[in-house]
């Protein structure tokens, strides 16, 4: 995946090689970052969240 | 009067009500000390002509009575990603070199009508985006304390002109601490003020959720003067009281911060597993400091809060991208490689990410409201490390070192900027090598004079940050 992504932004920016191993590292970091994220359960109430809630009032 | 460049905002205000001094001895002061010391130090992009013309016409107004509050001839330098009607707004970029301005930022109106003289631009990191303090289009702002190190970004221009003495106060901007972090490695005051305080239209933006605006100064009551004078002059988010019934002459009163108690949050060791030897003992050493005159340490276990750093990141990330995503397209060549090499990360986020994201951000904030309940301000050093050197950062260099990831330094002032929170960064003292040391106190949401008070206080306790100047 970052393998891809990479050469996507290769293309793209014409990146050398030297560019692409710094960039590798900040992926593989992002990447870190949005699991982190993903791995956060929020609890919230739907029903006291719910943005359409006075239509059913 | 000699040595005026060494006073305060409050102190150069006093002289200048008493006609002591004139904004015109402050003209012949400043620019002196600009032209003798900024090819040094380079945080100045632009030092403006008219500096001295408004010098005058202030002096005018101030002998003929008509003093308009306490930044009323005192001049002060702006980050170049504010707009100024009639200059340039770079916001450090090669792309935005001939960005003439024809409206000015809200903060630039506010700041004008409280009688404050705008005299130049400071340097920053391209776009803000960075906390090191690089920029490879510009020539390179320097640590005062230490030329081969870095200065700390983004505002890096605002702290190093502040650190050194080249003006009194100056305005930066905060999305990850972007105020703070510089002015912790220059040993001055910085303030993020709580989100939508000050008002930001006319600032070239980072990420619209999280950034904020606010003063670098050389004390805690300089930054409270500044916010308390733009909040009362901006057009939008106009508030006279931004205090809630507190002024700034009341911030040296401490008895109704000390009684019964202050009580200093503090977060537990395990928060702290990412801090340099020394950073950490120069911390406890200011909390052992605070409770001897009075403060009572309440420990809180803070490690959940560290999930709003990654929030920051990919909030950042994905705002910025989408700011930049057409010059991406059109101009790639014009951005520094560090700067475009975070930039394309932003390709990387998803929008489930993006919601995802703010959706934690909220439950964050729901959260540290909860717990700033059992505390007034929660205290931690600024930044977990030492400045590096500027060197580090060569691109040869960034493969081989642990920086190429942009490192901790923004680990901890980033949580506030997700939080919301008013946050100072005040010098707690200097390392074995004589670099200067942060301590940052956080108050609850809106209750930016608790934080300023705080700051204050811990200034006058220590007195390091007033007596100690860099030797140039």
């Amino acid at each position: 995946m970052i393998k891809r992504n990479l050469n996507y932004l290769k293309e793209k920016y014409d990146f050398d090689d030297s560019d692409l191993k710094i960039i590798f590292e900040r992926i593989k970091e992002l990447n870190k970052s949005i699991k982190k994220v993903q791995s956060i359960e929020v609890e919230e109430s739907l029903e006291k969240n719910n943005p359409f809630k006075h239509l059913n009032e | 009067m000699s040595d005026l460049f060494l006073l305060s905002v409050n102190e150069l205000s006093e002289n200048i009500s008493s006609r002591k001094i004139s904004p015109v001895d402050l003209y012949d002061t400043f620019t002196q000390r600009i032209e003798k010391f900024n090819s040094k130090l380079n945080c100045f992009i632009e030092v403006f002509d008219d500096w001295k013309t408004k010098a005058k016409i202030s002096e005018k107004e101030i002998f003929d009575g008509n003093i308009r509050g306490p930044l009323h001839g005192i001049p002060i330098a702006i980050k170049d990603l504010i707009d100024i009607k009639g200059k340039i707004t770079t916001a450090g970029s090669k792309i935005l070199i001939n960005n003439l301005v024809n409206e000015s930022a809200a903060i630039i109106s506010a700041l004008e009508a409280a009688g404050a003289i705008i005299i130049g631009k400071t340097s920053l990191v391209e776009f803000a985006l960075g906390p090191h303090g690089i920029n490879s289009s510009l020539p390179q702002t320097k640590n005062p304390w230490d030329l081969t190190r870095i200065p700390g970004g983004s505002s890096s221009g605002s702290a190093c002109a502040v650190a050194s003495s080249l003006c009194p106060i100056a305005v930066g901007s905060d999305t990850g601490g972007s105020i703070r972090m510089p002015a912790s490695f220059c040993g001055v005051t910085g303030f993020k003020p709580s989100f939508n305080k000050l008002n930001i239209s006319g600032v070239f933006p980072v990420s619209w959720s999280l950034d904020t605006i606010g003063p670098i100064a050389k004390t805690a009551k300089d930054c409270s003067i500044f916010v308390e004078e733009i909040c009362k002059h901006q057009i939008a988010n106009k508030n006279k009281d931004p205090f809630n019934g507190f002024t700034t002459p009341m911030i040296d009163n401490f008895d109704n911060l000390l009684s019964p108690s202050l009580k200093i949050g503090v977060p537990s060791e395990d928060f702290f597993s990412a801090v340099e030897e020394e950073v950490i003992k120069k911390f406890y050493n200011s909390i052992d400091l605070m409770k001897s005159m009075g403060a009572e340490i309440i420990e809180v276990d803070l490690s959940w809060l560290l999930m709003a750093r990654p929030v920051n990141v990919v909030i950042t990330l994905a705002e910025a991208f989408s700011i930049h995503k057409n010059w991406l397209k059109s101009d790639s060549k014009n951005y520094t490689f560090e700067v475009i090499s975070r930039l394309v990360l932003g390709e990387n986020i998803s929008l489930n990410d993006y919601l995802s994201s703010m959706r934690v951000m909220g439950y964050i904030q729901k959260r540290i409201g909860e717990v700033f309940e059992k505390f007034d301000v929660l205290a931690c050093p600024t930044i977990p490390e030492l400045p590096s050197l500027i060197s580090d950062y060569s691109k040869e260099n960034l493969l081989k070192s642990k920086n190429i990831v942009g490192g901790k330094i923004p680990l901890f002032t980033s949580l506030f900027n997700v939080t919301r929170q008013p946050s100072i960064s005040t010098t707690a003292g200097f390392s074995s090598k004589g670099l200067p040391i942060g301590v940052m106190f956080t108050g609850k949401f809106n209750e930016d004079y608790k934080v300023l008070q705080v700051g204050n206080w811990f200034e006058k306790i220590t007195n390091i940050q007033i007596n100690k100047i860099p030797n140039i």
